[in-house]
């Protein structure tokens, strides 16, 4: 399989759009048994670490022996795309479950720790983001690497090929845009 | 806006996130060129720049909803604990909609045991059937092998989150509690145990029926008699809610649920815990659950405590929520309900409730004013505590004695674990915290004596701070700890380099802990203006003022401290102490100014002084007050001929002599008040002779004398009392050099220097002391002075021998930068008189 994988790597980065459709259930596969094998094993108050997830999943599905600088940045931008289709299907059908049921407090736990992120809409999150890659391509792909892949700066600028500064830049002002973006589809 | 707008807005964004408010404007106005439209958008995403700091910076959140668990499938994440997480769920078969809780334990458990030990269980655990207790409907194991358990839904706040928010009085309560008592009674009696009872796990639905979660669970995760699942207990559980026998990993039984009950009930009724654990190191844990007695109910409720940086437990929070006023509450909690919670919470499980059905009982007697069962420990039952408890002290303090750094070890990590617990048993930590001082103090006094022993001396000190350290950084809230902390900063100071005392030369060290000390104390002034704290903290002052680094420095903190005391004088009119009081920090801010070089101001402090002392002495009357008033005369004396003016000088002098002279003839034996007769006289003679008047002066000196040898004859090792003698004689070889009887003159320098330098000039060679230069120069002098009047030139010669000699002195000194400027004029006189080479 990793020989797959890296084979349509090097096809779609040639140009062949095929080789996408084909790569991306291989990829996301993983990805999604990955997600469920980490985010049982994760100790409390952390939550799935997308840049180990991401990392893990490239060793296993890319074959080391033949793997190019190239490989590595395609790689992480397929990956970056899947996991934010994986957590927007399954906000999706979060959403439609919640909908059913009221929104009572539920105690547990004296030390459980409910992490302000997951308030996040992931859904408007990537309705934003689409509205954001029309004005701006390079930020849309930005905040994809550094959000849904866990890159860091100096890992997003590597992958995309432009400097740690413009990304820093970029991530900076599209957080801006799209945290307006949600704010204003939090009011009814 | 289109693509090519949002590259003017993105750029715009940020380079105005790089400009002071006042440019940014302008900047706006000329990049959107009157573009009202453009301007409107860079203004709103400016704003939203400041809030999304922080956002998209964590992880995403992750996708486990829809994963399903047999006929249950997960909708969302209720929560996560210690134990792993809870999931709301549906059953997925459509045959019905039930939802459900699923709990999915973390990797990291024993799985292969807990599951074996869940199908054993199982079927008593889904045969309880009780409205009180959360059913259990299922379990299994995910795909990925975690065990999980299918629940009762139960949707409400923890027990004492239910009762504060309605408020819920003192009674109703108790009757809440009871139905609690009852449900633990139904499975204590199926022989189910739950183990980890605490608020969080019984929850009050919006109806009001109290329901327990997790009946059993705890038990399939920790079999018996294994020690090795308590350290996973305490790892995974809220301890706090732990019985004794339970972190010492002893088979539990359905006692340790009666213990949970009486924690729950403890904090029920007061908002406070018996113990608030800071560690979660098993045996720190161990040790204050098994060895320190909660406070009683009644007496808590007064306390404040800092459970979290942004959480406070006060008296007004505790009552407010319970019965309004504290006294009522306190009213309603002493006696009977004391009794009944401290008998729940016994260490000894045979001394507890023998069973929740007898707690409730008891519960029930005192809402119907009937006597209940529960009694306070007798008093032979608590001495024998105590006699237990001291042993251990006893037993440290021995250590200690035999081992300086092993026992110290021992004393700090006591406090340590005290510490974790500090406002629960505060008794405890008290004993402690003496414990750890005493032997600081009466150690390095002891250790001290031993030579060599600087390295165990440092040792000691350094481990005192360590521990006060780690107690400061805790223990904000409690005003009296704070104060007590001050003070065990301020030895540490005085150990590490209080002059006077023997200490450990670490001056810079001193300085550090009294700052810590008077940091402490200003907090705890703001925060209750007391008396005490006042007088605490002008000491303190009076310390740093001493060992400052910098003249500066000292002279804001003598100033600090005098400040405080006339504020603590002036809340007192009248009060002789408090005259006493200013008096001595007046004192020490007048020694400031000395140093600083400016005698007039030290001049007209010691004036203000000598009022304090008069007024101090007019009341108490006492032989100490009556010195320090002479004390003041003494500095008045010495600052005024210092300026030239003689007359006052000596007047003031004279009351000062006067005073000295009656304290000798009333106290013979103390040799304190002829030492500071001594001083008198002596200034006397100073000033007589600046005045010319050479035998008068030389009479007050020929009266010094004797004191001066009586003191250095009594301790050979004294070297003040030799220097002192010393000086006595080398004023009167001077004064005989005034008067031209220059062998009278030369003998008495003689004396004054067998006495300081007794292996004579050879010892000299290598001398670097400032007072040998001196009296080398004190030769040279009365010989130089013998020269001018008989121009003899063998007197010149010899003069001229003294002062080389001096002279070498004075140039090593240079050498070795320990020559302070004030000698600058003596150095340059000696120099004058040496041949031009």
């Amino acid at each position: 399989m990793a020989e797959d994988v890296t084979q349509l790597l090097a096809r779609w980065s040639g140009g062949d759009k095929e080789a996408l459709d084909q790569l991306m259930p291989l990829v996301y596969g993983e990805l999604r048994r990955l997600a469920n094998y980490h985010l049982m094993r994760e100790k409390p108050g952390h939550t799935l670490q997308s840049t180990a997830l991401v990392h893990e999943a490239f060793l296993r599905l890319i074959d080391q022996r033949n793997v190019q600088w190239q490989n590595r940045a395609h790689f992480f931008g397929v990956a970056a795309q899947m996991i934010r289709r994986i957590l927007v299907d399954h906000a999706r059908a979060h959403q439609t479950a919640k909908r059913g049921g009221g929104a009572a407090t539920v105690a547990i736990d004296d030390a459980l720790q409910i992490s302000k992120k997951r308030d996040l809409d992931v859904v408007a999150l990537d309705d934003a983001l689409n509205s954001l890659a029309t004005l701006d391509p390079q930020q849309g792909r930005i905040v994809e690497l550094r959000f849904f892949a866990g890159l860091t700066i100096e890992e997003t600028a590597e992958v995309i090929g432009i400097s740690p500064a413009t990304v820093k830049r970029d991530w900076n002002t599209a957080k801006a845009w799209l945290y307006r973006e949600l704010s204003r589809s939090d009011q009814p | 806006m289109n693509a090519a707008d949002w590259q003017i807005v993105k750029e715009a964004l940020d380079t105005a996130s790089r400009l002071e408010p006042d440019e940014k404007a302008a900047y706006l106005d000329r990049i959107c060129q009157g573009r009202a439209d453009l301007r409107a958008e860079i203004q709103s995403l400016l704003s939203a720049q400041e809030e999304s700091e922080d956002f998209l910076e964590g992880p995403p959140p992750e996708p486990v909803i829809g994963v399903k668990l047999g006929a249950y499938r997960i909708t969302a994440l209720i929560g996560e604990g210690g134990m792993g997480s809870v999931y709301r769920a549906v059953r997925d078969d459509n045959s019905y909609t039930q939802e459900v809780a699923v709990k999915v334990l973390k990797r990291g458990m024993d799985t292969a045991a807990v599951v074996s030990r869940f199908r054993a269980e199982r079927q008593i655990l889904a045969s309880m059937e009780h409205p009180n207790i959360g059913r259990l409907f299922d379990g299994g194991t995910t795909p990925d092998g975690l065990p999980y358990f299918v629940m009762e839904l139960i949707e409400g706040a923890s027990l004492t989150e239910f009762c504060d928010r309605n408020r819920f009085s003192i009674v109703e309560r108790l009757k809440l509690f009871r139905k609690v008592c009852d449900a633990v009674d139904y499975a204590h009696r199926r022989l189910v145990v739950h183990r980890d009872l605490k608020p969080s796990n019984i929850l009050v639905t919006a109806a009001g029926e109290p329901k327990l979660l997790d009946f059993g669970i705890a038990k399939l995760m920790s079999p018996d008699g294994a020690l090795q699942p308590t350290m996973t207990f305490v790892k995974m559980m809220t301890p706090e809610y732990a019985s004794p026998e339970q972190v010492r990993g002893e088979p539990v039984a359905t006692s340790t649920d009666i213990y949970s009950l009486g924690v729950i009930l403890y904090e029920l009724l007061t908002g406070h815990r018996p113990y608030r654990l800071t560690s979660r190191l098993l045996h720190e844990a161990a040790m204050v659950i098994c060895q320190v007695e909660p406070e009683k109910p009644s007496s808590v409720v007064r306390r404040t405590e800092e459970v979290a940086p942004d959480l406070r437990i006060t008296p007004d929070s505790v009552a407010s929520v319970r019965e309004g006023k504290l006294e009522r509450l306190q009213r309603r909690l002493s006696g009977d309900l004391d009794n009944i919670v401290l008998k729940a919470l016994r260490k000894d499980a045979q001394r507890r409730y023998s069973s929740a059905a007898e707690l409730s009982e008891d519960i029930w007697r005192y809402l119907h004013q009937l006597p209940v069962r529960a009694r306070p420990d007798s008093f032979p039952y608590r001495a024998a505590k105590f006699a237990s408890r001291n042993r251990l002290s006893l037993a440290a303090a021995a250590l200690a004695v035999a081992g300086l750094v092993g026992g110290l070890a021992f004393a700090v990590r006591e406090a340590r674990i005290a510490q974790a617990e500090r406002q629960r048993a505060e008794r405890r930590f008290n004993d402690v915290r003496k414990l750890a001082n005493s032997f600081l103090f009466e150690f390095h006094d002891e250790v001290a004596k031993l030579s060599g022993s600087m390295t165990a001396r440092e040792l000691v000190v350094r481990k005192a701070l360590q521990y006060l350290d780690s107690l400061a950084s805790e223990s904000s809230g409690d005003l009296e700890l704070q104060r007590e902390l001050a003070k065990a900063y301020q030895r540490v100071g005085d150990v590490q380099g209080l002059a006077g005392e023997a200490n450990l030369g670490d001056t810079a060290g001193a300085l550090k802990s009294y700052q810590k000390a008077g940091g402490i104390l200003e907090d705890v002034l703001r925060r209750a203006p007391g008396k005490e704290t006042k007088m605490e903290l002008a000491t303190i002052y009076d310390r740093l003022a001493t060992v400052n680094a910098g003249p500066d420095r000292g002279f804001g903190y003598a100033q600090r401290s005098v400040d405080i005391r006339r504020e603590l004088a002036a809340e007192a009119p009248g009060d002789p102490k408090s005259h006493a009081s200013l008096g001595s920090g007046l004192w020490a801010l007048a020694q400031q100014y000395v140093q600083k070089g400016d005698i007039r101001k030290a001049l007209e402090i010691r004036l203000a002084m000598v009022r304090e002392m008069e007024l101090a002495a007019e009341g108490l009357k006492t032989p100490r007050s009556r010195r320090n008033v002479a004390l003041a005369y003494k500095s008045v004396g010495a600052t005024e001929s210092k300026l030239g003016n003689f007359q006052n000088a000596l007047q003031y002098l004279r009351r000062a002599v006067a005073i000295d002279e009656q304290l000798v003839r009333e106290y013979p034996d103390d040799v304190l008040h002829r030492m500071d007769l001594s001083f008198g006289l002596s200034d006397t003679g100073y000033t007589l002779r600046r005045m010319g008047k050479l035998e008068e002066a030389l009479q007050y000196y020929r009266r010094v004398l004797p004191i001066r040898r009586e003191m250095a004859e009594a301790d050979p090792k004294d070297h003040r009392a030799q220097r002192a003698h010393s000086t006595t004689w080398a004023r009167i070889g001077g004064i005989l050099g005034d008067l031209g009887r220059t062998s009278e003159a030369l003998e008495a320098l003689r004396q004054a220097f067998r006495i300081r330098w007794p292996g004579g000039l050879a010892a000299l060679d290598r001398a670097e002391d400032v007072e040998v230069a001196e009296v080398l120069a004190d030769f040279g002098d009365i010989l130089f002075q013998d020269y001018e009047r008989t121009r003899n030139a063998a007197s010149l010669r010899q003069a001229r021998v003294w002062y080389q000699r001096s002279d070498s002195v004075f140039r090593r000194l240079e050498a070795t930068g320990g020559l302070s400027a004030v000698y600058a004029e003596r150095v340059r006189l000696v120099r004058d008189r040496l041949p031009r080479s």
